[in-house]
């Protein structure tokens, strides 16, 4: 009957102590997310897809190619393959697109939860989207 | 009896605190390395960034906003690169164009940042045409920019581009003269007034798209 | 009387281990207190400083818009309301922006990456200022002035 509680009382306001400790170290000892410069990297293509797009000359009529596609319904499905094969031949390889328009959308589909980097360019027939992401 | 009561409480005290201690120490080495961990140099990002945009939009190194300029592009030096962007002034720094590597300082393994770009450069197209009164020529390249050298005894009076009146002399033209028609079509040149010998030079930009990519310290 | 080997008795066996603990609590506290924590929190203020610094640059650099025949914008900046607890600057000096924060650790600066018509920039932000962004100027010159929005009012 002797030595029963009192050793191990102590010891269990120790273990107490100790796992407080741990719990503390615990937040800041897991680390921080990355800071998403896949998500900037991302943007920046998109951008500069937007800025080359917007300055090239159109395939028919209109004033540049992206003003073309956004004229009218049937302007976009006439232009919409050039446009895929244009922005295919400017985008890296490793990249996957998106290009919405009022009158339409071109490319793949976009899939959720994937880091994707978006760029908006006005043009005369409305605001066009590009979205980019790593296939 | 409970004779060695006293003496393990302050033993189970001492091991209890030294316990503690040790979780700290142990809490403050993680910390330390947290920290440390944590330092991301947020300027050497900086410094890749803002090169590649400066790259991508100054007047001295494009032809407009994303087309590069190959020829000025390549005689780029280091110097030039730290007075168009100074954040990169102090650091190592790799610019690459595609494949080649344009401009290197020390051995920079860190962030990368690339921009997708065109690499223009200026052709020269030039031919001799005799032309009548209401004749058009038709330049197969877009160009913003033609050369016209009227030889001697030429009575052309007016020329257009595209319908639009951009030369007239009642007198006939004679002599060297630049049309700058628009980028975005071709240009259909028509001489009225009279004939000519005519030297067309164009100078169409061809462009090829590439890859530019910074790469900044480690 | 009940012989016994006891130390010493219970109630100074207690107080004992009530002392130990206190000393062991107030040392800890100075130990810490005097040495880790103001070293963490000066580099945690610098980490935050050069964050701030160059998210302020960038946001400097992406408020000058391409060449454009007359230009007149103003682009709201976020700036943390504090670093290591105490309010600081941002100045322009020399196309640099310069923190200025009263703790000598926190100390950070970043180059300005501006085209060469942005042929003037100044100004200064306070911690406590709604930090803006004015770019005045045209197709000649560009100036890039930091001031706070309150500023502005009376101008608008």
């Amino acid at each position: 009957m002797a030595d029963r509680g009192q050793l191990s009382l102590t010891m269990v306001e120790a273990a107490v102590g100790v796992l407080l400790l741990f719990a503390a170290t615990a937040t800041f000892a897991l680390g921080l997310p990355a800071a998403g410069a896949d998500e900037a990297q991302l943007d920046r293509y998109a951008d500069d897809a937007g800025t080359v797009l917007s300055r090239e000359p159109p395939q028919h009529g209109g004033l540049t190619r992206l003003s073309e596609v956004t004229q009218s319904e049937s302007a976009f499905e006439r232009e919409r393959a050039a446009l895929a094969h244009r922005v295919e031949r400017i985008l890296p390889e490793n990249l996957m697109y998106r290009v919405e328009t009022p009158h339409g959308a071109v490319g793949f589909r976009r899939p959720t939860g994937v880091p994707t980097g978006r760029a908006a360019v006005p043009t005369v027939g409305g605001r066009v989207i590009i979205r980019v992401w790593y296939a | 009896m409970t004779d060695r009561r006293g003496q393990a409480n302050l033993l189970s005290l001492a091991v209890a605190l030294t316990a503690l201690v040790s979780a700290t120490a142990l809490g403050l080495v993680i910390a330390d390395g947290a920290l440390a961990g944590a330092d991301r140099d947020p300027g050497e990002r900086r410094a890749a960034g803002a090169a590649a945009e400066r790259l991508v939009s100054a007047d001295a190194t494009t032809v407009r906003e994303n087309v590069l300029d190959r020829g000025a592009i390549e005689a780029l030096s280091l110097s030039d690169l730290d007075a168009l962007a100074p954040p990169v002034a102090n650091r190592s720094v790799r610019v690459r164009l595609g494949g080649e590597t344009l401009l290197e300082r020390g051995e920079p393994t860190g962030t990368t940042v690339e921009r997708v770009v065109l690499v223009a450069e200026r052709t020269t197209r030039s031919r001799s045409v005799a032309v009548g009164d209401g004749d058009g020529l038709t330049l197969p390249r877009r160009t913003d920019r033609v050369e016209l050298t009227f030889g001697p005894g030429s009575t052309v009076e007016t020329v257009r581009a595209n319908g639009r009146i951009v030369l007239h002399d009642p007198g006939g033209l004679v002599g060297q003269f630049v049309v700058e028609p628009s980028r975005y079509e071709t240009v259909t040149l028509d001489f009225e007034g009279g004939t000519a010998q005519v030297g067309v030079e164009s100078r169409p930009l061809r462009t090829e798209k590439a890859t530019l990519r910074v790469t900044v310290d480690g | 009387m009940i012989p016994d080997d006891r130390g010493v008795t219970p109630a100074v066996g207690k107080a004992l281990e009530v002392g130990i603990v206190v000393l062991f609590v107030g040392a800890m506290t100075t130990a810490l207190y005097g040495g880790a924590v103001p070293d963490y929190r000066d580099a945690v203020g610098a980490e935050v400083g050069d964050r701030a610094v160059v998210a302020a640059a960038e946001r400097v650099e992406n408020a000058v818009p391409p060449a454009a025949r007359d230009v007149r914008t103003v682009h709201g900046v976020d700036l943390p309301r504090s670093i290591r607890g105490e309010n600081y600057r941002i100045a322009v000096e020399n196309r640099t922006l310069v923190l200025d924060h009263p703790a000598a650790a926190v100390d950070a600066h970043a180059r300005l990456a501006l085209p060469e018509r942005a042929e003037s920039v100044d100004g200064a932000w306070r911690s406590s200022d709604d930090a803006v962004v004015v770019v005045t100027g045209d197709r000649g010159g560009l100036s890039v002035e930091l001031t706070a929005r309150e500023e502005l009012r009376g101008e608008r």
